[in-house]
């Protein structure tokens, strides 16, 4: 009984959503990710707000930088996904890391991780408090456990976000990321909106 | 609306394990009641049932304590819980429009789908009136993780994490009789069968807060009224050894619950991990502590 009830997958009609045949998903009625009002700060100690996202397509995902595997994988493959966009959409596109960690993924840190993952001027690191971290994860539907010591068990999610900040991929599963899929997605918005 | 699926589907594997009739001792007094019910171990703190006088209004305290989580990691087996001040009963559908009233940004016609899909406040008349005077001392629903949220944000108050609302849930039933341990779990099994939005609707005056059941800390209809929005619903990840959530509740599940025959508070964490943050329901309201 346990078994029938658990064993659905979380989220099926957003997973759905990986299996159109463009990668991408129409979601204009869900709403903006946007449309709620917070601040973060990136790698360099500014204040963003959220809603100044607006406005370029976004590749997005959370992560936290002590995680052993599953973060650096998923920076990989969206640096992957970068690679293959065009060089013209340079510029358009952008590359966003929210941490989990409110505690220890400071600017300073974030700074760091920026060099070590060799990342480009494309990239943002955000940072927040815990209860924004908590909003934040609630509009991407994100889940994540902080465990006593200060590491987090989370989603391996990766979005691809238009200009208006409606999702239209989702891909979860750190065994199921797919760069070219991110790419693919990325590049239908381009044509669409330029 | 995949949380209704998840519901019906809770429902019908309670009807499967609701005993079908329950023998709960008859209620003692408080006093008699904490000799012959050893309080549990884990709420080393609280050495007596009579609720602790609180200063706030419609709040009671809760006493510190220890909580065994309901799922857990290596060499995790319990964790403090610092003394916090819980509403005796869910919010109101009248104390919600005070703050649609005093927070227009959350009426009906003006909320963002995503932060609560299409049915918030359903039932409510218009914007700003419930409509039906039935309504006004009833748990509040259809509403979303945001709008509870920011009522309790609104009220100087927050939303119980995960292990408070489960901490204070251990406490034995008081009302309408006297239940802890298996009649205790047995107890709520048959209110979470009985629990339903007709019944809600149909329900008098004798249904309004503080009168299905009350704890022993004086928390009231924590079980069988509405299920309850929480701060961290979205944080009942199983540990694995891939650290991914693919299929969450499943498999690992048993091994990772402590206690896996304890089947009411397996449905919570089940209903919690199929929320969505802006997913609206009729039988889900919220309750904020400070």
């Amino acid at each position: 009984m346990q078994t029938s009830l658990s064993c659905s997958p979380r989220n099926p009609e957003t997973n759905a959503a990986i299996a159109t045949d463009t990668g991408v998903h129409s979601a204009a009625s869900s709403g903006s990710i946007y449309d709620v009002k917070l601040a973060l700060d990136n790698q360099n100690g500014e204040k963003v707000e959220w809603q100044s996202l607006r406005g370029k397509i976004r590749v997005m995902a959370m992560v936290f930088t002590h995680c052993p595997s599953a973060c650096p994988i998923i920076t990989l493959q969206i640096k992957s996904a970068e690679s293959r966009i065009p060089a013209s959409a340079h510029g358009k596109v952008d590359y966003t890391l929210i941490s989990f960690d409110a505690k220890r993924d400071t600017a300073a840190r974030l700074r760091e991780f920026y060099k070590e993952q060799h990342l480009d001027t494309n990239w943002q690191l955000l940072h927040g408090s815990a209860d924004d971290v908590r909003t934040i994860a609630a509009l991407l539907n994100v889940q994540y456990k902080e465990w006593p010591g200060g590491d987090f068990t989370h989603s391996d999610v990766t979005f691809v976000i238009d200009s208006n900040g409606h999702i239209v991929l989702r891909q979860e599963g750190i065994a199921l990321q797919n760069p070219e899929v991110v790419a693919h997605a990325v590049t239908a918005l381009l044509k669409t909106a330029f | 609306m995949k949380v209704m699926q998840t519901i019906s589907k809770l429902r019908s594997i309670i009807a499967a394990l609701t005993i079908t009739t329950v023998t709960v001792p008859q209620a003692p007094s408080y006093a008699f009641a904490k000799h012959i019910h050893p309080f549990d171990k884990l709420r080393a703190g609280s050495s007596s049932f009579i609720p602790h006088p609180s200063s706030l209004p419609g709040m009671v305290r809760i006493p510190s304590g220890f909580y065994r989580p309901f799922y857990t990691t290596k060499g995790i087996d319990s964790i403090r819980i610092e003394s916090f001040y819980m509403d005796a009963a869910p919010v109101t559908n009248a104390e919600f429009l005070e703050f649609v009233k005093a927070n227009p940004a959350w009426a009906r016609s003006s909320i963002s789908p995503i932060l609560a899909e299409a049915g918030y406040l359903k039932r409510w008349r218009s914007d700003f009136e419930i409509g039906d005077a039935e309504l006004a001392d009833k748990p509040v629903v259809d509403i979303s993780w945001f709008a509870a949220r920011a009522f309790a944000k609104w009220r100087g108050k927050r939303l119980p994490t995960i292990a408070e609302w489960e901490y204070a849930a251990l406490a034995p039933i008081v009302r309408p009789m006297f239940a802890s341990g298996n009649a205790k779990k047995a107890l709520v099994l048959e209110w979470y069968s009985k629990q339903n939005s007709r019944q809600l609707q149909q329900a008098s005056s004798a249904m309004r807060a503080c009168t299905l059941n009350q704890n022993a800390d004086g928390v009231c209809d924590l079980f069988g009224r509405v299920w309850e929005w929480v701060e961290d619903f979205n944080s009942i990840i199983i540990p694995s050894e891939s650290g991914s959530n693919l299929g969450a509740l499943c498999g690992a599940a048993a091994a990772g619950s402590l206690d896996p025959t304890d089947y009411a508070t397996f449905m919570r964490f089940a209903m919690r991990n199929s929320l969505n943050a802006n997913d609206v329901t009729d039988q889900l309201g919220f309750r904020c502590v400070k």
